[in-house]
């Protein structure tokens, strides 16, 4: 059950709940939107997933991010986020970032020199700006909808026009 | 926490925290000037959080306190000062449990400590405490609001926050920093109508720490 009692019109309790502020949230998801295409869609879908699993966001999992999809996300590597630090499925350059988002979602203010540096073994100086902007939208909105209180649900939110829905243990892959 | 550059100083030119105007990589990621209207100005215009000036602007505190922001941590916005705000409440902000903040307060900043530290321990406890002083909707723009002052991580993350020599002093709502629109124009003007100063060429109060001259609520 979620954690507010105001409802928006929406197909979906995220719709619905989101929408109570709906200019706020237009606003937001264009930026979030927008920061997220500034960015390898497959690394962020990664470290947005396992930011989930740190901020205990169940929701998060419902949903893909469609660029991902499209991409050649890989669900054996979902499958397996928790364990990226020692998994062959993940890239030394894909283990680099997510550990550096786990750092950004978890306390970024202790986030040193040399954690960025070693970031940036992998990826540009530019990347890296729109890599934690990336972090940043996508933090909030994790957060945000674990505090409503959000249940999975088995449809992409209408307002999440980037993500479709996950796919199920023995259903194919939704692709947007 | 770093208020060294992280980033080649050519990427990160024209960075600000709110708004931005240059096409630098840095100044490209700011937040959206239309968000900070709607969120990050402690004033009731059109579609924007909806709180008390002291509400919104101890929460915006606190988090600047959490993630270490330097730049947030030394603004403060007029239209929260003449609320009431003061400096004795600010140095209070991060131990709020056992402080003398009054009790609405601190049932606000638990909600947000809930949620800038670990969001899925936000118990019903937590928000049905907060209910005896806030109505539902204004739990909700607690809520966004504790997410949207979060925003400051990537800033300190890249080492581009602007330090506090950038923002010790009152943040008017007429402020450059904030883009000028139809909607805010007129809180504004039901701020004058009030009696509240939007701009420093009123007479009164000014410096951080002193007591307001009024203490009428544009809430």
């Amino acid at each position: 059950m979620a954690n507010v009692n105001l409802r928006a019109e929406g197909p979906t309790e995220f719709d619905q709940i989101w929408g109570v502020r709906a200019n706020y949230f237009a606003c937001f998801i264009a930026d979030h939107d927008a920061s997220l295409a500034r960015v390898d869609p497959l690394l962020i879908e990664l470290c947005r997933l396992r930011m989930a699993q740190i901020l205990g966001c169940d929701f998060a999992f419902s949903c893909r991010y469609a660029p991902a999809v499209a991409a050649g996300l890989d669900e054996a590597k979902i499958a397996n986020i928790s364990s990226y630090p020692n998994s062959p499925l993940f890239t030394p350059r894909e283990r680099a970032c997510i550990e550096f988002a786990e750092q950004f979602s978890m306390q970024s203010s202790s986030i040193s020199d040399s954690d960025v540096e070693r970031l940036l073994e992998h990826i540009d100086p530019e990347t890296l700006i729109y890599f934690v902007k990336a972090l940043s939208v996508t933090d909030q909105l994790l957060r945000g909808t674990v505090a409503f209180g959000i249940t999975p649900g088995t449809t992409a939110p209408a307002s999440l026009a980037q993500f479709v829905s996950a796919p199920s243990a023995d259903a194919p892959l939704a692709v947007g | 926490m770093s208020t060294k550059p992280r980033i080649p100083a050519e990427l990160a030119a024209g960075f600000l925290m709110l708004g931005g105007g240059d096409t630098s990589p840095a100044a490209r990621i700011a937040i959206p000037g239309e968000l900070s209207r709607l969120a990050g100005i402690p004033i009731a215009s059109n579609g924007s959080i909806q709180l008390d000036p002291v509400v919104h602007e101890c929460i915006r505190l606190f988090n600047a306190n959490y993630q270490g922001c330097e730049y947030c941590q030394n603004a403060r916005q007029a239209v929260a000062v003449q609320a009431g705000l003061d400096e004795d409440m600010v140095s209070q902000l991060t131990r709020f449990e056992t402080s003398s903040l009054p009790d609405h307060i601190k049932a606000a900043l638990r909600i947000v400590d809930r949620i800038s530290s670990a969001p899925q321990m936000l118990t019903a406890d937590v928000l049905d405490t907060a209910r005896g002083y806030f109505t539902e909707q204004e739990i909700y723009d607690i809520i966004i609001l504790s997410c949207f002052t979060t925003s400051s991580k990537v800033a300190i993350t890249l080492g581009v926050d602007p330090g506090k020599e950038a923002s010790s002093r009152l943040f008017y709502p007429t402020d450059e920093a904030y883009p000028q629109s139809e909607d805010l124009q007129q809180a504004i003007e039901q701020l004058t109508k009030q009696g509240i100063l939007v701009d420093e060429s009123g007479d009164g109060f000014d410096p951080i720490g002193t007591k307001p001259g009024t203490t009428s609520s544009p809430a």
